[in-house]
């Protein structure tokens, strides 16, 4: 009975609570301690005194975006050395082609030119044909009447030998019969023959007795480059 | 109360462990950001392998066929000096002489004529006479067309020493022909002498009627005391 007043006042003080007069007062933001950094993750949006609407770059951003940057700069710097090199090389090849072309023509001018003058040409090729052949053929040309005087000179040294057969071969290889008084003039020819200074060999091939003369036989070889003459008159 | 706190401090250093490993992974470049770069290099390679490479190497070819060109030039201007030297007068001469000579073709009939006509005068009688065409393979050579062609024949005549001695020394060094005798056989019977050679007598047939401008060229003017041999024994047959 005595808690229905209590519970009376206690509602009343409650309806009166309830209905509280308005006064304005000023919204204060909540308190941000100055020395605590914002948490992880939230730096670009927590700024010292708000939030930031329009963040900055964090961090981890950062390094990202220089990373790209670093990267794209790599690729332009490719690109234009790809684009210098093509130009260099390009370049190169149609200079180089264009030095060709101008040079081909120069020559084909020279060519019609110099062809205008083959007649001179071929008539002074028939004659040095000639000339070539002249000295390959004569290049090895004995005068046969210098060696035959030759050899009749050796054997009137010799005394009484006499030379009646000569027979020359290539090379001045020759083969020459005779006859002789007697043995003494033979050996006495034979051995002019070998002491010449324009013989290279000498042989006695046979020797015979016919009664009132010696027959004697010799082969050898001259010198081919002592009876030689380049010229003829 | 521990507890909690303890639960609660595991929570957090969860989040920023987490919070610590997605800002690492933010810092790594993507496949996207690269993949221009390395299409670059890409493109890069496949042209400098397939197009600079062959371009470089068809710009140095170029640069050796220009040196080639140039090679070419001069020698062509040297020839055209070469050429111009010469007189066209002389040079027609001289061929004429050098054709007379060693003529483009020697005739058996001709050249046996000369050979006997020669010995009657220096008093011989001949007792053997025959020539015929021949081919001779030029020393060390074997291969078709470097042959020299002639005229060549066994003769034999008979008469004096002195005579035939005579006739061999106009054979040798008076003849207006290139002549060359071989395998000479001189030989005595009591005062008359018989002599029997073999001659040939060399020519020279026409050639092409065309010159290579680019081929070793050598002016005949270089051997003038052969031209003048030529001169001597073409007048002789005049």
């Amino acid at each position: 009975m005595n808690n229905e007043p209590e519970v009376k006042n206690i509602q009343k003080k409650v309806v009166e609570q309830k209905s509280p007069v308005k006064v304005e007062q000023p919204i204060t933001p909540p308190p941000m301690p100055k020395n605590e950094a914002p948490k992880p993750g939230y730096e670009n949006i927590m700024a010292e005194k708000g939030v930031n609407l329009i963040p900055t770059l964090s961090k981890e951003e950062v390094v990202v975006a220089e990373k790209k940057k670093k990267l794209n700069v790599g690729s332009i710097v490719s690109l234009l050395i790809l684009v210098i090199v093509s130009i260099l090389i390009v370049g190169f090849n149609i200079v180089s082609r264009m030095a060709l072309n101008n040079e081909k023509a120069k020559l084909s001018t020279y060519e019609t030119q110099v062809t205008k003058m083959t007649q001179k040409m071929i008539a002074s090729n028939e004659i040095t044909e000639r000339i070539q052949l002249y000295n390959r053929v004569l290049s090895e040309t004995y005068s046969p009447k210098s060696v035959v005087d030759y050899i009749n000179s050796i054997a009137l040294k010799s005394g009484t030998s006499t030379v009646s057969t000569f027979s020359l071969g290539q090379d001045l290889l020759f083969t020459i019969e005779g006859r002789s008084t007697d043995m003494e003039n033979v050996s006495k020819f034979w051995y002019l023959l070998s002491n010449d200074p324009k013989m290279d060999t000498v042989t006695l091939q046979s020797v015979g007795n016919n009664g009132n003369y010696i027959r004697f036989i010799f082969k050898g070889k001259l010198i081919l480059k002592e009876f030689l003459s380049s010229t003829n008159n | 109360m521990p507890i909690v706190t303890n639960a609660i401090n595991a929570t957090k250093t969860k989040k920023e462990i987490d919070a610590v490993s997605d800002r690492m992974k933010k810092t790594k470049l993507k496949i996207s950001d690269i993949i221009i770069p390395i299409l670059v290099v890409v493109v890069l390679v496949i042209l400098g392998v397939f197009v600079f490479v062959p371009m470089i190497k068809k710009a140095i070819s170029f640069q050796a066929e220009h040196a080639t060109i140039v090679q070419k030039e001069k020698q062509l201007s040297e020839l055209e000096k070469t050429l111009n030297a010469m007189d066209e007068g002389i040079l027609q001469s001289d061929l004429i002489n050098a054709q007379k000579v060693i003529p483009n073709t020697l005739k058996v009939s001709s050249f046996m004529y000369y050979i006997d006509n020669l010995a009657s005068e220096k008093g011989l009688s001949s007792s053997e006479i025959s020539a015929g065409d021949i081919k001779i393979n030029t020393k060390g050579e074997t291969s078709e067309g470097n042959y020299i062609l002639g005229v060549s024949g066994p003769l034999a005549y008979e008469g004096s020493l002195n005579n035939a001695l005579d006739f061999l020394n106009s054979l040798y060094s008076a003849s207006p022909y290139i002549i060359t005798i071989e395998n000479l056989d001189l030989e005595a019977f009591n005062s008359v002498w018989k002599i029997s050679l073999s001659v040939t007598g060399y020519y020279v047939p026409v050639s092409a009627s065309s010159a290579d401008v680019y081929s070793t060229f050598t002016p005949y003017s270089k051997f003038t005391d052969i031209v003048k041999i030529f001169e001597t024994k073409a007048s002789q047959l005049d």
